[in-house]
């Protein structure tokens, strides 16, 4: 059977047939579709990327941004090599734009052309130029703007002597420059296809302005009073001045209390110590040479300064020994050893103060050595002069070669006070007796009468007739049974009294016949004999202060003690009042007065003389009890070189001592072991205690507001009104800085500070600077050269302002002596440095293809900047002048406080004018 | 009425098998239609060539969060050493190191991080294809720069790319001369994706030729030539000679009415003038400078700050090796007075020695290194434009020749040839990234 696939007459198309189709359709069908793919895709991979040209542009201003930062780094750099501090043609702050849009006009117009013209700025499809005005690239300079970006900076300090921890500070410049782009096909550059205005906006990295506000800060922080170097002088130089004048006033050297030498380096270590604040960084070399020149003065072998620059340091800096010129300069001066102790003592002393109660001064006797053994002694008669003599006394001894060596003082007893003791050793040895009409009794009556027809008639008064003392005896109590109102005695009067007593009778008369009646008188005396008892009672005895009938066996001796205890006293009454006195007698005779009392007396006793010896040992009992007692350990000189405060340290630490040890002193129980004192001159040596403690409080006290007073005057007036600063805000300074510099400080460097963006917390980054300085130590005594010109970069005096002795503090008077002697130095620093340069060494911003990058500088030096033939302006160097004043105050005598050198109303040193 | 039976067509059952079978034939036929990876790969291609041109933009307008590099440590503790410091106790010295070590460039873009780090290397051709760092005092900024590069590609790619890195400055197109950075494995050749930017360098050679100052650009030489009449001058002997050749030949006057003859003229002559112009400088025929070399140029540019801190005149020393140098010299100087300037002395007794070594010579100081160097690296210039040039020159002497109007053709293409050699202030830097496949 033969089979045809096509010849089916039942008409059915195969489904083979369709099958064929279906692959012939298939096949065409995915030939197509590859054919189409692949024509397709490569024309769509070989699309335009139209964003390229923004590509470009962006790169291309990426490209001229950091073109721009180049060129103001340069030029930064440039500038701050020789920045304008006074400008010839505007502000400092103007002709800082003006240089740096001249400098970047220039400079980016160089590079402009050389990069953006002539199609040289491709990606390979397109080019970017910049438009051309005539061939020729012209920017107006002004066209170019800044914006300053300020940032926090965040700085290790110390109050008062550096600045606030946190400063915005402008830190960074933003640029602006607009320019014009073109864009075209590189196959066509003819054809723009582009043009586009952009503002290329940059920051320039160097941190100029930060430097540049810094230095200014640090210009400001040397300056002028109140400024933080004044505050470290000052309170530095007060440490110095006190230590030096203790050590004086206890060995008589140094001679120059206040010397030039120490002060350069103060002004020295202060320089640094505020440069390592303001900048956290110092010149290396400085602080080494510091430290040589510090072992120099003294009298310590040279060192090579190596040496020091090995030196192991602290963390944060170099640590700078407060002690070295302060105590160790004065030992040094003073012939022993660097760190012998200074005895600084208290300012005021218990001891003093009593001695001042209890003594007088007659004479001081000054001892004046010589070399080799010579000793000679001057004694000065104790007189409201005598402060005055002992100057000059000290002065012209010194100009002849001879040191004052010791000061004694001759004392006598103060009578004042002896009169005092005995006063109140009167006062209690006393008591009041008085005396009462204790019994009255009629003992015999006589009536005449004539009896009757007698009428009675008037009756007189009774008086007395007579009166006869009877029987007088002691009613003293027994030992212990006295109190007030207590009879001691008891006397006896028999007293006759008369009256007349009238009788009358009427009568019938006949008189003439007349009867008239008359009336007779008969008048007759009545008498009346009447005891009376009279006695002596006790009112109150050593009486004191409130305080009265509190001694044991008053009125009777007491053998132990040899004390009258005012037993005699009854007696002196008694012999005070005989019968004859009117008062007496009135009492007696006074009828039905049975209980009136009258002749209180005050009586006083005899004060044994043990008394007043007990009662001057008792006053020297205190004041050995009192003058061991020590002020707190930090109560002295070191601890508050500024006098006033000081005395007010040292007046409440005497306060505090002095009542917390006052039951003790006062030895109540010693005088009143039981209910009562022991005797009346126990009573009186305890008062006499209690007497001189409370004159010592009250002299404490007064003394106090005295001295207080006193050195505020002294200071105010030595302090001028036009210096910037006053006694308060010396203390204030010293109070507030003496911890940070009384036996060390720390001088920072390399040690970065944090600059924050405070508008976005990302960008913090830290800055650590360098200093350089020429000189690296400012020195008084040798000039520098500079050119044509011979610099003092530091320049000092101090003047002493009381001289060799100083002055005496409270009233001199021939029988009180002066609590303190005080001295004052007026110090003037002037000071400038021939070149200062800082550098911004952790962000070296300036490029230099030599060693990669290069800091950005900021230097002050004096040199005058021109541009071409025209003057804009000069750079000046930093320079600095302050005044302040140092004090010293010491006790009285000693070997008083005061420079003793000739030259110690004007010690300059020789650049100073 | 029963359905008519067939006897020719073939069963319906086989006629359904061949069916079905061809409709999965079709299918099949169908496949390399539906995954063809042709749309795809080209989809991706595309995407990695945007991703790596914006990866490179993105990089050069980055900045990185730190930067810093060491400046040459050694030196300044061999300096410090021999004045006598303890370089390992902690004192005053660790702050003056903190001082000069650490150059720490904040803000900067790697754009310009890159461009410096070009320029600092002043790298010279070793005469074997290869090229020496001059300047030894950066090295580290190489390294701390490949470092900064490598933490900003290594988070952005995740593994999924590898990437290769090449800066090149050459201000001589071609020649080895500038400064090279590379980082990466080299790239495959056929699965890399490319992406290259143009930089500027910071630096701008200046040349002093008579009483006028041209920086060394296109621009600025364009117009110097064109001021110049540099293919007009007859006082230029090359110039001379060359115009001569091409009138003699265009006007076929003997002995140049020959092609060859008048190329190998024409091709020596330019030769000449090439080497003038890129190395030692055009001279007219009284000897005078026309113009000064490009190389020479350069190099003094490079050098100027060596030459004049060779001087050792405080003023230019301290210029030239900047401010910091000139504080530490103050610090170490003080320690001990027998020598005023102990670094920035090593700095360049140091580059004495890398000269020494260089060129196998020693020299008794640092000016005669430094113009030895020169003269060295002009040689080497020399050989290699040469070498490199030569078969360029043909071309153009070609070309030359194939145009209508030699003398006409020489006027207008001499000084857009003469300037496509040169590169002084771009620099060029390629990212290169192709998939890592696991």
């Amino acid at each position: 059977m033969s089979h045809s696939l096509l010849s089916d007459r039942t008409a059915r198309i195969p489904f083979a047939v369709l099958g064929i189709f279906l692959l012939l359709g298939s096949s065409m069908t995915c030939a197509f579709i590859l054919h189409l793919e692949a024509t397709q895709t490569t024309p769509a991979a070989e699309l335009l990327d139209l964003n390229s040209v923004s590509r470009l542009t962006h790169a291309a201003e990426a490209d001229i941004a950091t073109a721009l930062n180049r060129a103001g780094a340069q030029a930064l750099a440039r500038i701050g090599r020789e920045p304008i501090i006074i400008s010839s043609l505007g502000s400092a702050q103007d002709m800082l734009t003006w240089r740096l849009r001249h400098a970047l006009t220039q400079n980016i117009t160089s590079y402009l052309l050389a990069q953006y013209t002539d199609d040289q700025y491709t990606d390979g499809t397109y080019t970017l130029n910049i438009c051309l005005s005539n061939d020729t690239l012209t920017i107006d300079p002004d066209t170019i703007t800044f914006e300053e970006r300020t940032l926090d900076l965040h700085r290790q300090t110390l109050p008062l002597l550096g600045p606030r921890p946190l400063v915005s500070y402008p830190s960074y410049l933003i640029v602006h420059l607009p320019l014009t782009f073109r864009v075209s096909a590189l196959s066509d550059p003819d054809i723009t296809l582009r043009r586009e205005q952009a503002t290329i906006t940059t920051l320039l990295t160097s941190r100029y302005l930060l430097l540049e506000h810094l230095t200014d800060e640090f210009q400001t922080t040397l300056s002028g009073p109140a400024s933080p170097l004044w505050a470290f002088t000052t309170t530095f130089a007060n440490l110095y001045s006190t230590l030096r004048a203790w050590k004086h006033y206890v060995t008589g050297a140094p001679a120059n209390i206040v010397d030039n030498r120490h002060l350069a380096l103060i002004a020295n270590a202060g320089i640094l110590l505020e440069q390592g604040l303001v900048f956290h960084s110092v010149d290396p070399i400085s602080i080494i040479t510091l430290l040589s020149q510090t072992g120099h003065a003294l009298n310590q072998d040279d060192a090579p300064l190596l040496q020091y620059f090995n030196q192991e340091r602290t963390p944060n800096g170099s640590t700078y020994n407060t002690r070295n010129l302060t105590q160790g300069s004065a030992n040094i001066d003073a012939g022993d050893n660097l760190t012998d102790p200074i005895e600084t003592g208290p300012l005021l002393s218990f001891s003093d103060i009593i001695a001042d109660i209890l003594y007088n001064i007659t004479s001081v006797t000054l001892e004046f050595t010589k070399p080799p053994n010579l000793v000679e002694y001057e004694e000065v008669a104790y007189t409201n002069e005598t402060s005055d003599q002992i100057a000059a006394m000290i002065s012209i001894r010194h100009e002849q070669g001879w040191t004052l060596s010791n000061l004694t003082k001759q004392y006598i007893l103060n009578e004042t006070t002896n009169h005092a003791i005995q006063s109140l050793a009167a006062s209690v040895y006393r008591d009041s007796m008085s005396m009462v009409v204790s019994n009255r009794t009629v003992i015999y009556t006589q009536t005449n009468t004539p009896g009757p027809p007698w009428e009675e008639g008037d009756i007189g008064p009774w008086h007395v007739c007579l009166c006869q003392p009877g029987a007088k005896c002691s009613t003293i109590p027994l030992k212990g049974d006295i109190i007030p109102g207590s009879s001691l005695y008891q006397e006896h009067y028999n007293v006759t009294y008369e009256r007349t007593h009238c009788w009358w009778q009427d009568i019938d008369v006949n008189l003439s016949g007349n009867h008239t009646v008359i009336r007779i008188w008969d008048n007759r005396t009545d008498t009346m004999i009447e005891s009376v008892s009279l006695d002596t009672l006790l009112q109150w005895a050593a009486s004191f202060g409130g305080t009265h009938d509190d001694v044991t066996d008053i009125l009777y001796e007491n053998d132990t003690l040899q004390d009258p205890n005012l037993q005699e006293t009854l007696d002196t009454y008694r012999g005070q009042h005989p019968d004859s006195q009117p008062e007496k007698q009135q009492l007696i005779t006074t009828l039905g007065n049975t209980g009136a009392t009258g002749l209180q007396t005050e009586i006083p006793g005899l004060i044994p003389q043990w008394v007043q010896t007990t009662s001057w040992e008792a006053f020297e009992d205190i004041w050995d009890n009192l003058s061991q007692l020590t002020l707190n350990h930090g109560c002295n000189a070191t601890q508050y070189p500024y006098p006033l405060t000081l005395l007010d340290h040292t007046i409440a630490n005497l306060s505090a001592l002095f009542t917390a040890h006052i039951q003790e002193n006062l030895a109540y129980d010693r005088y009143h072991p039981g209910q009562r004192f022991c005797s009346v001159g126990m009573k009186a040596v305890f008062h006499a205690r209690a007497w001189l403690l409370d004159s010592i409080n009250t002299s404490l006290i007064n003394t106090a507001a005295t001295l207080h007073a006193a050195l505020t005057q002294i200071l105010e007036a030595a302090i001028p009104a036009s210096s910037g600063y006053t006694a308060d805000s010396i203390e204030e300074t010293i109070t507030h800085t003496i911890d940070a510099l009384r036996d060390k400080f720390t001088i920072p460097y390399g040690t970065p500070m944090i600059l924050a963006n405070p508008q976005s917390p990302t960008w913090t980054e830290s800055v650590l600077l360098a200093v350089n300085q020429i000189p690296h130590v400012l020195d008084p005594f040798q000039p520098i050269s500079s050119g044509q010109e011979q610099l003092w970069t530091l320049k000092l005096r101090n003047r002493c302002i009381f001289g060799p002795t100083g002055r005496p503090i409270l009233p001199l008077t021939p029988v009180t002596p002066w609590i303190l002697t005080m001295n004052l130095w007026c110090i003037d620093v002037e000071g400038e440095f021939l070149r200062f340069e800082v550098d911004d060494a952790n962000n070296e911003a300036v490029y230099n293809p030599l060693i990669g990058h290069s800091p950005q500088p900021y230097v002050r030096e004096a040199c005058v900047i021109t541009n071409g033939s025209t003057i804009l302006g000069e750079n000046t160097r930093l320079h600095f002048a302050y005044s302040t004043i140092s004090l010293a105050v010491v006790p009285a005598f000693g070997m008083m406080c005061g420079d003793l050198q000739p030259n110690w109303a004007n010690d300059a040193t020789p650049g100073y004018s | 009425m029963p359905p008519p039976r067939g006897q020719l067509a073939v069963s319906l059952l086989y006629d359904t098998l061949l069916f079905a079978a061809m409709v999965s034939l079709s299918a099949v036929l169908l496949i390399p239609a539906l995954v063809s990876p042709l749309s795809s790969d080209a989809s991706i291609e595309k995407h990695r060539e945007l991703q790596v041109d914006d990866v490179l933009h993105t990089l050069l307008v980055s900045r990185p969060d730190s930067f810093s590099y060491t400046f040459c440590g050694s030196l300044l503790d061999a300096a410090a050493g021999r004045l006598g410091v303890d370089t390992t106790s902690p004192g005053l010295y660790t702050a003056v190191r903190l001082w000069i070590l650490d150059n720490e460039p904040h803000h900067e873009s790697y754009e310009a991080l890159i461009a410096e780090d070009l320029v600092s290397q002043l790298r010279i051709p070793d005469g074997s294809d290869g090229s020496v760092r001059l300047n030894l005092l950066t090295t580290d900024f190489d390294d701390a720069l490949r470092d900064a590069l490598h933490q900003f590609f290594t988070p952005l790619f995740q593994g999924r790319y590898a990437y290769n890195v090449s800066a090149q400055w050459h201000p001589i197109t071609g020649l080895r001369f500038g400064g090279e950075l590379f980082l990466g494995p080299p790239p495959p050749p056929l699965t890399s994706h490319v992406a290259t930017q143009q930089i500027s360098v910071p630096l701008t050679p200046a040349v002093r030729i008579g009483n006028t100052t041209i920086i060394l650009s296109q621009y600025a030489l364009a117009r110097y030539f064109t001021a110049l009449n540099l293919t007009g001058n007859r006082s230029i002997p090359e110039v001379a000679s060359i115009r001569m050749v091409l009138s003699d030949y265009q006007h076929q006057t003997p002995p140049y009415d020959s092609r060859p003859f008048a190329e190998a003229a024409v091709v020596r002559n330019l030769s000449h003038l090439l080497d003038g112009f890129l190395i030692d400088g055009i001279h007219d025929t009284s000897n005078a400078t026309v113009f000064p070399g490009i190389a020479n140029a350069t190099l003094d540019a490079l050098l100027a700050r060596l030459n004049n801190a060779a001087q050792q005149k405080n003023t230019t020393l301290y210029e030239s090796v900047g401010d910091l140098v000139r504080a530490v010299d103050h610090t170490l100087s003080e320690l001990n007075a027998s020598t005023t300037t102990p670094l920035a002395s090593l700095m360049l007794g140091h580059f004495n020695q890398t000269l020494d070594s260089l060129l196998n010579t020693t020299f008794p100081s640092l000016p005669e290194a430094i113009a030895a160097c020169k003269d060295w690296v002009l040689n080497q210039t020399t050989t290699t434009v040469h070498i490199l040039f030569r078969p360029m020159l043909e071309a153009f002497v070609t070309d030359l020749f194939d145009a209508g109007d030699c003398v006409l053709a020489f006027q207008t293409m001499l000084g857009s040839w003469l300037l496509d050699r040169l590169a002084i202030q771009s620099a060029y830097v390629t990212l290169t990234i192709w998939p890592v496949h696991p």
